[in-house]
């Protein structure tokens, strides 16, 4: 309902804030009058906290104005009250229109929580912890990652990882999400990618993150650093073979 | 009496600019007579041809054929006279690096050609001698030498059909399905010794019998 000299005519806040949320506030105030009115603008929330403060403009015949603030989403849901006073001529400010709005509180978005456990190398047969040392040279890797459920639901959890050579080249990349059933709270799952040569004495790096929530993928646990060492072979190599003299004997 | 001509030069002459370095010579067993044609090294899987009428191989890369061939070099020592008994010393000389292996060294006289020659090398029958030479560990590349294989010049017949002739030699890494020069095998050396005819000898000479003709 209009007032005699002004109207609010919107509040402009979302319907729902987690708590703890800055909620922005805009009330739009319309000067009704035929003449350009001073007016002011007070905005409550559930009575308590005044986050528009006598915000005052003179609004032209026929014009909108914007007032703006903004106040913390407590942990309840929330009334906010907007009013809306012009000043007479006695100099005096008069309530002339009032508004009011519900922001519910929503439910704060649900916290993924895993750990990588785990991490081994199997290479010839042995499985040892990530990083692993002195691999031999030319023998096949594979990687097992472990990925532990902290949540206190059971969740379906994923894997990617890439592994890289000496060189920075990649020699395998894997990602999958774990099929049915799947992990329950404080349980693990296995991961196993595929072989990969270890052809080059150096480094190998791995890159691998664990993730929850397919529909829209999260990272809950990330490691990123040495694979392995590998030791390069001594391969008998031979040059500049020469007869350096002949002789008689 | 120990004639020695040590002169280390190392490798010595000019090296061959023909053959890739990592495309060795096809090894063809004794007695076996290839055709021409295309043959492929079953372990690398590199193609060669062979051209019988030349004695000539070449490898396959790309579209194109490149002639292969280990270098005709002067001897690194003067000449050496040789008779049936003596012993030809092949000083060797290489550079290794890998663990403690034992290999054998296969030395060889042959037909002489001149420096600059492309063709390949006739052995002269029994003029060779094998020797297994057992190398340390070495984790960089290192200077190998003091390493020797004797060849102990035939007699009979062997030597005969060669008396008066100059020899070349070469010495060679068994087992390798290429000749890489320098790496499993040396240059062929040229000139390397000269077969000197026997002087005949007349021993306990006397007269056995008188008869009147």
């Amino acid at each position: 309902m209009a007032g005699i000299y002004t109207e609010i005519t919107e509040i402009v806040a979302p319907s729902s804030a987690v708590a703890g949320e800055t909620v922005d506030v805009t009330i739009k105030i319309k000067n009704t009058w035929t003449a350009s009115v001073h007016v002011s603008a007070v905005g409550v929330r559930d009575s308590t906290d005044r986050f528009i403060d006598w915000l005052d403009y003179w609004i032209p015949a026929g014009a909108t104005h914007s007032f703006s603030g903004s106040f913390v989403m407590p942990n309840e849901d929330v009334t906010i009250h907007a009013y809306s006073y012009f000043e007479a001529t006695d100099g005096y400010w008069y309530l002339d229109d009032e508004d009011e709005k519900d922001v519910s509180l929503a439910a704060p978005p649900e916290v993924y929580e895993g750990t990588i456990s785990k991490k081994q190398l199997e290479h010839d047969g042995t499985h040892n912890t990530i990083p692993v040392y002195n691999v031999p040279q030319n023998e096949r890797g594979l990687v097992h990652i472990w990925g532990r459920n902290d949540m206190i639901s059971t969740q379906r959890m994923g894997i990617s990882w890439v592994v890289k050579d000496p060189d920075g080249i990649v020699v395998e990349e894997y990602s999958t999400w774990e099929a049915w059933p799947y992990t329950s709270p404080g349980s693990s799952h296995e991961f196993i990618g595929g072989r990969f040569d270890l052809d080059k004495a150096g480094t190998y790096t791995i890159n691998v993150g664990l993730l929850m929530n397919p529909d829209d993928p999260v990272y809950v646990d990330t490691y990123y650093g040495a694979l392995c060492t590998v030791a390069a072979v001594l391969v008998p190599t031979f040059s500049d073979f020469a007869v350096a003299s002949f002789s008689e004997r | 009496m120990i004639k020695t001509l040590d002169v280390s030069l190392g490798r010595v002459g000019a090296v061959s600019l023909l053959d890739p370095p990592t495309i060795g010579v096809p090894v063809i067993e004794p007695g076996v007579v290839l055709a021409s044609g295309y043959y492929i090294e079953q372990t690398s899987g590199q193609l060669y041809y062979y051209d019988a009428v030349n004695d000539q191989w070449y490898y396959y890369a790309a579209g194109y054929i490149y002639p292969l061939s280990i270098s005709w070099i002067a001897s690194p020592s003067a000449k050496i006279d040789l008779v049936a008994g003596d012993t030809l010393r092949f000083n060797l000389s290489f550079k290794y690096m890998g663990p403690q292996v034992t290999r054998t060294f296969y030395a060889a006289v042959g037909d002489d050609h001149d420096p600059g020659y492309t063709g390949s090398f006739a052995e002269w029958t029994d003029w060779n001698a094998e020797k297994d030479i057992t190398i340390p560990e070495h984790e960089t590349p290192t200077l190998i030498t003091g390493k020797y294989v004797d060849l102990v010049v035939p007699s009979g017949s062997a030597f005969w059909d060669h008396e008066g002739e100059d020899g070349a030699a070469y010495c060679k890494i068994m087992n390798g399905f290429t000749l890489t020069e320098g790496e499993n095998c040396t240059p062929y050396y040229c000139h390397v010794c000269h077969s000197v005819p026997a002087v005949g000898e007349v021993t306990e000479f006397g007269i056995t019998k008188f008869e009147k003709v």
